[in-house]
């Protein structure tokens, strides 16, 4: 089904399109939340509440992209998830690592999450990916946005897993450099 | 600000970096490049030496050819995209072995054919080594394996912090020989539950770094990664270790293979760059009578969670980077823009800013502290606290008299067509040491994208910008402070104060 019946479905509050998006983009969501819960029972949880919170948000939002609105909805309630499961002791599993290594870029200390922070923070992070090579780009979104594997991210983009880690090394100081330079570390 | 904080603010990035992203995504099962790349530019067969028992050549192991699209940055100095066609070779046993022939037959079938699942394809972590990418090639794998008596490789532990105290659990004390004068440092590969790893690091000779990539996969399973190469840049010579090991090189003029058919396990170094340093020399370093076998789980898990713990310990030091004196930190600074002129040599369009330094008593305390200035911008303020450096955010910051700072917007402002200055002092509270973050703000103003001037009506450091302003009212804010010139010096200059 065409993105625009789904979305019509959803303002016509039929639930056919809880089904049809399960259908079309059931994969894609667990996709995105295995990667970040490691346990899939957790990661189903996750997709269900995607669902939830697309059924509360459309209407009145009609997203120009339903998959990457769907994409951003389990990324951050898979997010939230983990960091509730993990509440008071240290994580494991994929994400764990994913903020291991972006601990190099930040500074550590809790900054209150305003609108100002976020809108600052997606701005500097839109620069920064602007300014990388195409190819730094899409391995720094399949490890940071979909929280991939080095070796998947190889298998994804024929690169060697050297060649990934370098990226990646290398586009973390660069990221890093450039919070510390918008005063965001 | 933390790391959870950011990542989960990489949500809220533009969609249409995401969009580009699938959009490039090639539709077909593609070849492992990372071999592609080490050989690329290899030439024609060159059969050097003979004589002892079973020499290995590219012949014996090719078991395909693949074309492939060529990025301009796929072959250096090209400029011009395009196709070509690649050899491939097997990383796992010459022509008649068990893994030769499935290799030869998983290339065939996934040449030849198209994927039925979505991009995702969510396997079970046995397959996770494997790129499938969906069930029936999931089938198709078991069914090779099968065929030839091969194992699945399995699903790997991850060392990342030096893979010298993984490669015990395999019977191996250390990948180079004993008397080697080589230093290999590994700090991250992977262990299969039979005995295979790959591991990755760097390899320290005659006073060159190379890059390396040690795989090392068993006979006893079937693995689908494949060498690439371009048969016209190709040369391959033989060559005997002086303890009569027989090897395959592969070389070209940016990277190296060394493959070696041992009676349990296939070797593959990948070696990038080389430098000057012979492959035989680079060679004879490596002890290629190595026989890994089996970890034991429990030890395997045991030290993954370790390496883990490590990391995170590492990671969780408050004093990394922290220096006892200025002279030390500058000192790593200087190394730092050492190492970072790889970065800019590959980008060229980027150019790298004049670093200077000052001192200068940035919070009124009565200390001065080192600032660290980009194009005559201040870029940081470092302190000392508890007898080592304390270096606090960063920023783009002019000093005017009576201890005020504003922060100027940089080159790339926060929002396309926004440009945001903080006008603030430094608290200090009587404290004679400096330490950030500890701003105390004066106000903060912003210029929209559509010419409008906005203030904060608030002190706190993430007040909104909640008031509008002329921009006459802005310019008499931003001109009401006198600047004041700060001595500054080239870093190679430093002295303490």
């Amino acid at each position: 089904m065409d993105d625009n019946e789904i979305l019509d479905l959803y303002f016509a509050r039929s639930e056919q399109a809880i089904a049809e998006t399960d259908r079309k983009y059931g994969n894609y969501c667990f996709y995105i939340a295995s990667h970040i819960l490691s346990n899939p029972a957790d990661a189903e949880e996750s997709v269900s509440d995607t669902y939830f919170s697309a059924w509360t948000l459309i209407p009145p939002r009609r997203p120009a992209r339903l998959s990457v609105f769907l994409g951003k909805l389990t990324r951050n309630l898979s997010i939230d998830r983990w960091r509730k499961n993990t509440a008071g002791k240290r994580g494991s599993g994929e994400t764990q690592l994913l903020l291991d290594e972006l601990a190099d870029c930040v500074a550590g200390g809790q900054s209150p999450e305003t609108e100002v922070l976020r809108r600052e923070l997606s701005a500097a992070l839109n620069a920064f990916l602007g300014k990388l090579p195409e190819r730094d780009r899409t391995v720094f979104l399949l490890r940071y946005y979909y929280a991939n594997t080095q070796q998947e991210i190889t298998q994804k983009t024929g690169l060697s897993a050297n060649q990934v880690k370098y990226i990646l090394q290398r586009t973390r100081k660069t990221l890093a450099s450039m919070l510390k330079k918008e005063g965001l570390q | 600000m933390t790391s959870l904080q950011l990542l989960k603010n990489i949500s809220n990035i533009d969609s249409q970096w995401l969009v580009d992203m699938e959009t490039q995504k090639a539709p077909a099962p593609k070849p492992r490049y990372s071999l592609l790349v080490a050989v690329i530019c290899l030439l024609a067969l060159l059969l050097a030496g003979c004589g002892i028992a079973y020499l290995l050549h590219l012949g014996q192991l090719t078991i395909g050819t693949q074309t492939v699209p060529l990025s301009p940055d796929a072959v250096q100095g090209s400029q011009a995209p395009g196709q070509t066609e690649l050899t491939v070779f097997s990383l796992q046993g010459a022509k008649g072995t068990p893994n030769y022939q499935a290799s030869q037959e998983w290339l065939a079938f996934t040449q030849s054919y198209t994927r039925s699942g979505g991009e995702y394809w969510d396997s079970d972590p046995i397959y996770w080594a494997y790129s499938l990418q969906d069930q029936t090639m999931a089938d198709k794998l078991e069914e090779i394996c099968a065929k030839y008596d091969l194992a699945i490789i399995g699903k790997p532990w991850h060392e990342q912090i030096d893979c010298n105290q993984f490669l015990p659990l395999l019977g191996v004390d250390n990948l180079l020989k004993a008397d080697s004068p080589a230093a290999l440092s590994i700090p991250a590969g992977r262990y299969f539950p039979g005995g295979s790893f790959n591991v990755y690091g760097t390899l320290s000779l005659a006073g060159q770094e190379a890059s390396i990539t040690y795989q090392c996969i068993g006979k006893d399973v079937f693995y689908d990664v494949f060498g690439y190469l371009n048969s016209d840049t190709t040369t391959q010579r033989n060559y005997t270790t002086t303890d009569g090991i027989p090897l395959l090189f592969l070389e070209s003029e940016w990277s190296s293979m060394i493959l070696a058919d041992r009676e349990t396990c296939f070797v593959t170094i990948d070696i990038t760059p080389a430098g000057n340093v012979p492959l035989d020399q680079i060679a004879e370093c490596f002890d290629f009578t190595i026989r890994p076998h089996a970890p034991d789980p429990a030890a395997a898990d045991a030290r993954e969670q370790a390496s883990n713990e490590e990391i995170s310990n590492m990671q969780g030091d408050p004093n990394i980077c922290r220096r006892p004196t200025y002279t030390e930190y500058v000192q790593d600074l200087i190394r730092a823009a050492e190492f970072q002129e790889i970065w800019y040599a590959e980008n060229p369009e980027y150019t790298p800013p004049e670093v200077t330094y000052a001192f200068y008593d940035a919070d009124g305390n009565g200390t001065q502290e080192l600032l660290i200035l980009h194009n005559g911008y201040i870029a940081s303020i470092v302190g000392m606290k508890d007898g080592i450096t304390d270096e606090g955010k960063s920023y783009h910051l002019l000093p005017y008299e009576d201890h005020v700072f504003i922060d100027w917007p940089g080159d790339e402002p926060n929002v396309p067509g926004e440009y945001w200055y903080h006008i603030f002092r430094f608290a200090n509270n009587d404290d004679p040491v400096f330490s950030n973050p500890k701003e105390r703000s004066i106000v903060r103003l912003k210029k929209d994208a559509e010419g409008n001037w906005w203030r904060t009506s608030s002190t706190e450091h993430y007040a909104e910008f909640d008031t509008q302003i002329t921009e006459n009212e802005a310019q008499a804010m931003l001109n009401s402070y006198t600047p004041i010139p700060l001595e500054t010096h080239p870093l190679s200059e430093f002295s303490e104060p």
